[in-house]
């Protein structure tokens, strides 16, 4: 990885995105998955939300789906 | 927020995506045809709980965590709406009832830049950043009437593609964008430049 590269790197970094399951949050959770985050997918559509974060973990991608709330 | 810190024990990035932007669908339409003159109290106040409350409180959680390593990243989701108005001619379809982007979208999305200012300057001195990300249209199913209409309100000629959001997520989390805070990155297809 070069110098460039490493700056966009996020291995090693823990992201939640609210809305994760959502249209453009999906796009969000892939984005920081595929540059090495581990990502918490968090929606108020639980369903949505773990299966989306299933999708990115058969990528190999570390995620974990989760209902919206600050409990 | 609990959740994440026991499973991973730390957080570096909030991406606040979470918001109320009903589309102009049949199950949606009570709403959308509402006139700024009727707009009812309740929709406002919901959607301002979503898309204002909401994030106001996971900024604050997420916060308190960055605070002990004095380091991370938020990332609000703006709009264009929060930038100017809504052109409300995009939502005018011939022999149907005349429906209007909600008073709400454009006020809590403008909102969004407020916070995002008062979060990124309270954290002073430290590394935790705060910016908005403003997505123009983004493609998916909309009628090609629409579709066209707004393509020639933009620079590029066309709506975003949705793999078009990635890199700026990914800048504005990662080392790369580590001198920017309480700004806004506006990905829009130049909408925002007429």
């Amino acid at each position: 990885m070069n110098e460039v590269q490493k700056l966009f790197d996020l291995t090693d970094q823990v992201a939640i995105v609210t809305g994760g399951a959502g249209f453009l949050g999906q796009q969000f959770s892939e984005a920081l998955s595929e540059a090495g985050a581990k990502v918490v997918v968090a929606d108020i559509d639980q369903a949505a939300a773990v299966a989306y974060a299933e999708t990115l973990q058969k990528k190999n991608w570390f995620s974990s789906g989760v209902k919206t709330g600050c409990d | 927020m609990d959740r994440t810190l026991k499973k991973f024990g730390q957080l570096d990035i909030l991406v606040n995506s979470a918001a109320l932007d009903p589309k102009f669908d049949n199950q949606n339409q009570s709403q959308n045809v509402t006139s700024f003159e009727e707009f009812p109290l309740q929709s406002w106040k919901d959607a301002m709980d979503v898309n204002l409350t909401g994030m106001f409180l996971t900024c604050q959680y997420a916060t308190r965590e960055m605070k002990k390593k004095g380091k991370g990243s938020l990332i609000n989701i703006c709009s264009t709406y929060g930038i100017s108005g809504p052109d409300q001619r995009l939502y005018e379809s011939l022999g149907e009832p005349r429906r209007y982007k909600p008073v709400y979208y454009t006020v809590s999305k403008a909102g969004v830049l407020g916070l995002t200012k008062y979060v990124a300057t309270y954290f002073e001195g430290t590394e935790i950043r705060c910016n908005a990300l403003t997505p123009g249209g983004v493609e998916r199913d909309h009628d090609q009437a629409f579709k066209d209409a707004y393509a020639s309100r933009t620079v590029l000629g066309r709506m975003a593609y949705p793999h078009e959001m990635k890199g700026a997520v990914v800048f504005l989390a990662s080392e790369a964008s580590s001198y920017m805070t309480g700004t806004n990155l506006v990905v829009d297809g130049g909408w925002t430049a007429w």
